[in-house]
């Protein structure tokens, strides 16, 4: 029998308390025991971002951390990006500026833009292709990416 | 000036919120009950006969559920060309390249999987590998297949003219060699499926596929088993550029453990799977010599040219075709010669990958423009003008153009990037570059299909729905579809509820690719949106008491025309249409062209039944830095004719897309093959291009329309990135004064390339 | 992948203390080498020992010298406004490394330890002088960072060894640095070619009084090149004397031919980046 850990984390506002095998990736727990499936696999070693969530109020790849690394820490997935009804600023600017085509890097993306304007409000485009540099993207070229943060920063800005 | 209410109209996206919310549901996100994890063995080796595949072991270890070899297959070959299946699902005499699929294992999870691989014992026999196609193609070369006398898989000739005279008549005749690379399509989604057979002999495959219905046929042939008894059901792709149109070994594995096992398999391909085992852009090796005049009038072009096929044929056979099509169809040339070898090699073979030859040729074609245009001392924007294609003409090649606006993708980008001055006060290490291109709007008949089918209904509530087999695989075909049957009925597109691409509820269309899902399927929609507005028109003529020549659909109601208030809406149809005259509201579009010229040779591609093509011209601004080669790309502008555009935003989502794609396999990203061997199989060390990398970048849509295309759309998606390398390979001669004929210009070469100056 | 104990000691003497019990224990800081070199099988715990909540060794403080505990992120070093005021070459150095999800997790210690030839604070800390200090169940030792990396991967701590605190004595003189990377993308690579410099001259003048050049990706082990750096020092920076020193620089350096470029090309780069280094420094004042 394989020995378990206790993970007792908090995700998207709720508390979860499961045992998990100790080699068992962040993601593979996020995934697969929570069936939080918005945040993607693309390599499964840190190099493309998709699996991007906010760890303790940072911005991590989830592949290269351990479940049992995330006991007590607080999680957000792009599952709980958007509160309430309507998305969040910055979800909505994706949608509207045409960042979004086959999507499958968008969580990451969208997470960790969503990390990036709680650090620093306002940041310049070159602050912004920093920060978004290890999220790859192979459909758009990242032009409208650029948009919509550009977009969402003015309007978190202004509300 | 149109007067659409939705066509050319920037809509949003109608997938974007499922995606953005994380919601939308890809393959790898599926979990079914009772579900298993698959793996494939794959060969370590580049070239060996299988002298035993010992499963033993492995069929023992707790938690495995199944194993499967080439003895549980009917062992019947596949291909994309039926008449060149090379392939077996799992090879059973002989692997012929690293990563060639020898088993598959189905456990209770991902662990177990791969530990039962590792418990096959697989002897083998190794062969002398072969990798380089000139070595391959040489008498006494080591036949890499049993089925053709040499590793030359196909070959043929095509003469248009006569070269020959061409080049006597010419003021001077040119020749160079160009190289092109390997490319992975690096989508990321990996491929993944999940098969399930049920023990009344039903097989659905839930699969991240661009093309649903003819998987179907290939898996029912692959397989022996009946197309009525399989259903293909694409969830959300995470993008797919070619790579995930074939039969894979992992589509035929998951079936087959499903069916052993009796339950359903996943198999998910890891990044390194995805890099080192399954397909890429075919290598190129192209010869061009050109004649022509010191007015700039091409009067002679001559290709030969090598594809490396790698170990099997995929899509081998089309893509050398494609590289003449497109090769022979650009500019107003009346001599010439094209001569394409197609050679097996011991590699990972080369699939569909965006542009389809396309970007190969190419790059030969528009460098070697730029030379002639070095040796005339003419302006490269001017030489093409010269030779560009005219609307409504025929080439010497037999293609039909139709709409054409290459000469306005070359004014628009001039002017866009203030071309003129710029080359007059731009710096030392600082270049402009250009290149054309052309490729089809709409798939082609080359294999004597070219179909798409769309149904449309409205039910008794008024509701519109649309099902078409055609698959959005993030380029926005849901809402190009949706946006054309809403203009042609006036509703919005939103209203339509829309079903695509499972085989069991839509009408099939033979897939995404070939830039053909806007024309062809688009066609397809806009006559089942027609065919059931007429429908709709006759009921509501009977509600009115109106002729229906005087009803018009708007606003989601039918009203008569200059008569305001006088109208009835769809729910109103929809109820008289049931419940009083129990007719029911279901239009069908269906769309196979063109028409395939007798002329067509079905291996040359000569005459090649494309319905139309679109064009366009692309242009970097680049900086090199002489002390370490480091290409930086300043500038870059990209006109396209596409014809009316459906939805601008989307239609610049795949140029800017495209385009990046261009950038990476011009300047960073290379396999790095060592005997066969992929050296560098993940991100780190396969360099695609991050945002930090990517400069302006500037579409423009030309205004043309296409007679044939829906509402004269033509596709866009692979011209994206066709004439991108070569635009920024003559940037980089404009910058630094070398002239790169090998793809990729990667640092260390441009580097070596100053320095030898 | 095998599976392993998991542990997360309160103290450093816990630490130490399952680093020996066990045969094949591994230090979890940040993650980002060690768990892909588990995915690959490079690495094979049996224990692995997560020290992130050990106290007092995730920060950094100026105190008789610059001292840096072992666990102080990447990322703390990228945004650190004292840094920026005082050296912000090593926010470059910092900045240079993988990606932002990549550096908030990315130890110091961790990118020392994991000892690749290219690793960033491998050069930026060797330009330094750093010294480090080492704990075991035996006391305290310190070392030269010079003396610290072994060969490729590998460095000088022995079983049951931790470091703790990395330290840049006071009379370093890192008056003004830089780092430079080449690499094949701009973000989230492995450097083709690494160059750390940090300089100290006579204010107001071009006249070199300590001159330390490092590099990273030339040589089994990120290195300093020493006798350019002695074509430098207690002389002024002219332009002949610089590209005498880029190639001596080069000449010192002996990096590998392999997939990713020939050994030719890195020496090119070195001297290349020497070069502009320097240069960058001198137009800055």
């Amino acid at each position: 029998m394989i020995k378990k850990y206790p993970v007792r984390v908090n995700v998207n506002g709720d508390d979860y308390e499961v045992q998990v095998d100790p080699r068992k990736t962040l993601l593979q727990f996020l995934r697969e025991d929570l069936d939080l499936t918005g945040t993607k696999e693309g390599c499964d070693e840190g190099d493309c971002g998709a699996c991007s969530v906010i760890l303790n109020n940072k911005v991590v790849s989830s592949c290269l951390v351990l479940a049992v690394e995330a006991d007590n820490a607080v999680i957000e997935t792009i599952e709980g990006v958007k509160t309430g009804e309507e998305l969040h600023p910055v979800q909505q600017a994706f949608v509207d500026s045409g960042a979004i085509q086959c999507g499958f890097c968008t969580p990451g993306m969208v997470v960790t833009t969503k990390a990036m304007l709680l650090e620093m409000p306002n940041p310049s485009t070159r602050e912004i292709k920093e920060y978004l540099a290890g999220n790859l993207c192979r459909c758009t070229g990242y032009v409208k990416i650029l948009d919509a943060v550009e977009n969402a920063k003015e309007i978190l800005n202004k509300g | 000036m149109d007067n659409y209410s939705v066509i050319g109209k920037r809509v949003n996206n109608r997938d974007a919120m499922a995606k953005v919310t994380g919601k939308a549901v890809y393959t790898a996100d599926m979990k079914l009950k009772g579900m298993l994890y698959g793996r494939v063995l794959r060969s370590k080796v580049p070239h060996a006969k299988i002298l035993s595949i010992d499963v033993s072991k492995a069929l023992k270890l707790k938690g495995v559920k199944a194993v499967v070899t080439s003895e549980d297959t009917p062992l019947i070959k596949y291909s994309i060309h039926p008449m060149m299946a090379d392939k077996l699902a799992f090879e059973d005499k002989k692997v012929r390249h690293v990563g060639d699929e020898i088993a598959a294992v189905a456990a209770v999870d991902e662990e177990t999987a791969a530990k039962a691989l590792s418990l096959i014992k697989v002897e083998l026999e190794e062969l002398e590998g072969v990798f380089d196609p000139v070595e391959a193609m040489k008498e006494g070369a080591l036949n890499i297949h049993d089925h053709v006398e040499t590793n030359t898989s196909k070959h043929f000739t095509m003469d248009c003219g006569d070269v020959e005279q061409g080049f006597a008549n010419s003021d001077f005749v040119m020749e160079k060699t160009f190289t092109t690379h390997a490319q992975s399509h690096c989508s990321i989604e990996t491929h993944v499926c999940i098969g399930d057979y049920s023990l009344d002999g039903q097989v659905t495959l839930w699969v991240n596929t661009q093309a649903p219905h003819a998987l179907k046929q290939r898996l029912s042939a692959a397989l022996d088993i009946k197309q009525d008894n399989i259903r293909i059901v694409p969830p959300y792709i995470g993008g797919a550029f070619g790579a995930k149109i074939d039969l894979d070994t992992t589509h035929v594995a998951s079936v087959l453990l499903s069916k052993k096992s009796g339950r359903p398999v996943k198999i998910i391909n890891t990044r390194e799977d995805q890099f080192a085992a399954t397909r890429m852009r075919h290598q190129t090796i192209c010869h061009l010599k050109f004649g022509f005049n010191q007015d700039g009038t091409i009067v002679a072009k001559q290709a030969k040219t090598i594809i490396d096929n790698g170990a099997y044929n995929s899509h081998g056979p089309s893509v050398l075709g494609y590289h003449n099509v497109m090769f022979s169809t650009i500019y107003r040339v009346d001599n010439i010669s094209y001569e394409g070898s197609l050679v097996y090699t011991n590699k990972n073979y080369g699939g569909a990958c965006r542009g389809y030859g396309d970007p190969q040729t190419t790059f030969a074609q528009e460098t070697m423009l730029d030379m002639i245009a070095g040796k005339l001392e003419m302006d490269p924007i001017e030489l093409r003008m010269v030779n560009a294609n005219h609307p409504n003409e025929k080439t010497a090649n037999a293609v039909e153009i139709t709409s054409c606006g290459l000469k306005e993708t070359l004014e628009a980008v001039k002017d866009a990037s203030n071309w003129s001055e710029k080359k007059k006060t731009n710096g030392k290490y600082r270049g402009l570059g250009v290149a054309s291109m052309t490729y089809t709007g709409g798939g082609s008949r080359g294999s004597g299909y070219n179909y798409s089918g769309a149904t449309m209904q409205m039910n008794s509530a008024g509701t519109i729905f649309l099902k078409t087999g055609a698959t959005d695989i993030g380029q926005g075909s849901n809402t190009v579809l949706t946006m054309i049957a809403a203009e042609v009925l006036g509703i919005e597109p939103e209203q339509i509820r829309l079903i695509t691409s499972d085989t069991d509820t839509t009408l099939p269309c033979m897939g995404t690719f070939g830039s053909r899902v806007t024309f062809c399927a688009g066609n397809a929609v806009n006559e089942a949106a027609l065919n059931l507005k007429g429908k709709i028109l006759s009921q509501a003529s009977e509600l009115l008491g109106e002729p229906a020549e005087r009803l018009e659909m708007k606003k989601g109601m039918v009203s008569v025309s200059g008569v305001p208030g006088k109208g009835v809406s769809l729910s109103q149809i929809g109820v008289h249409s049931y419940s009083r005259n129990q007719e029911t509201l279901i239009g069908s579009g269906y769309y196979d062209g063109p028409e395939i010229s007798p002329d067509f040779h079905p291996k040359s591609y000569y005459a090649y039944p494309g319905p139309t093509m679109s064009f366009a011209t692309h242009l970097a601004e680049v900086e090199v830095d002489p002390e370490t080669g480091r290409v930086e790309l300043i500038n870059f502008y990209a006109a396209h004719d596409s014809g009316k555009i459906i939805n601008p935003l989307l239609a610049e989502g795949q140029i800017e897309g495209g385009a990046v794609m261009g950038f990476g396999w011009a300047l960073t990203e290379e396999f790095k093959f060592d005997n066969g061997k992929i050296l560098n199989p993940n991100f780190h060390d396969y360099k695609i291009f991050s945002i930090k990398d990517v400069p302006d970048i500037t579409s423009i849509l030309v205004d043309t329309t296409d007679p044939n295309g829906p509402f004269g759309a033509k596709g866009l998606g692979e011209c994206a990135m066709v004439c991108t390398a070569p635009a920024i390979l003559n940037a980089i001669y404009d910058a630094a004064g070398v002239r790169i004929c090998d793809l990729p210009a990667t640092s260390e070469k441009v580097f070596n390339h100053i320095k030898s100056q | 992948m095998e599976t392993f104990d998991y542990i997360k000691p309160k103290s450093l003497d816990d630490a130490i203390d399952a680093l020996n019990r066990y045969e094949n224990a591994f230090l979890l800081a940040g993650g980002t080498d060690l768990l892909v070199g588990m995915k690959y099988n490079s690495k094979k715990p049996d224990c692995i020992i997560d020290i992130k909540e050990l106290p007092r060794m995730n920060t950094f403080e100026f105190n008789e010298g610059w001292r840096f505990g072992a666990l102080t992120t990447v990322r703390d070093i990228e945004v650190s406004d004292q840094l920026k005021q005082t050296m912000p070459f090593l926010g470059q150095a910092a900045q240079a490394l993988g990606s932002i999800q990549i550096r908030n997790r990315a130890t110091l210690g961790g990118n020392l330890c994991n000892a690749s030839p290219c690793a960033n604070f491998g050069a930026m800390f060797l330009a330094m002088d750093a010294t480090l200090k080492i704990l075991s169940k035996d006391g305290e030792r310190q070392m030269p960072l010079q003396d610290f990396f072994t060969g490729p991967n590998q460095t000088a701590l022995k079983k049951g060894e931790v470091l703790t605190e990395i330290i840049i004595p006071e009379d370093a003189g890192c008056t003004e640095g830089v780092f430079l990377k080449h690499s094949v993308g701009k973000s989230n690579d492995l450097g083709l070619v690494a160059i750390a410099i940090t300089l100290d001259r006579e204010p107001g003048t071009d006249m070199c009084r300590k001159i330390a050049i490092a590099m990273g990706a030339v040589a089994p082990t990120p290195m300093r090149a020493k006798q350019a750096e002695a074509v430098l020092t207690n002389n002024r920076l002219t332009p002949d004397l610089i590209t005498r020193a880029a190639q001596e620089a080069s000449n010192e350096a002996v990096p590998i031919s392999d997939f990713r470029a020939t050994a030719d090309y890195r020496k090119a780069l070195v001297k290349a980046m020497v070069a502009k280094g320097i240069n960058t420094l001198l137009a800055a004042s």
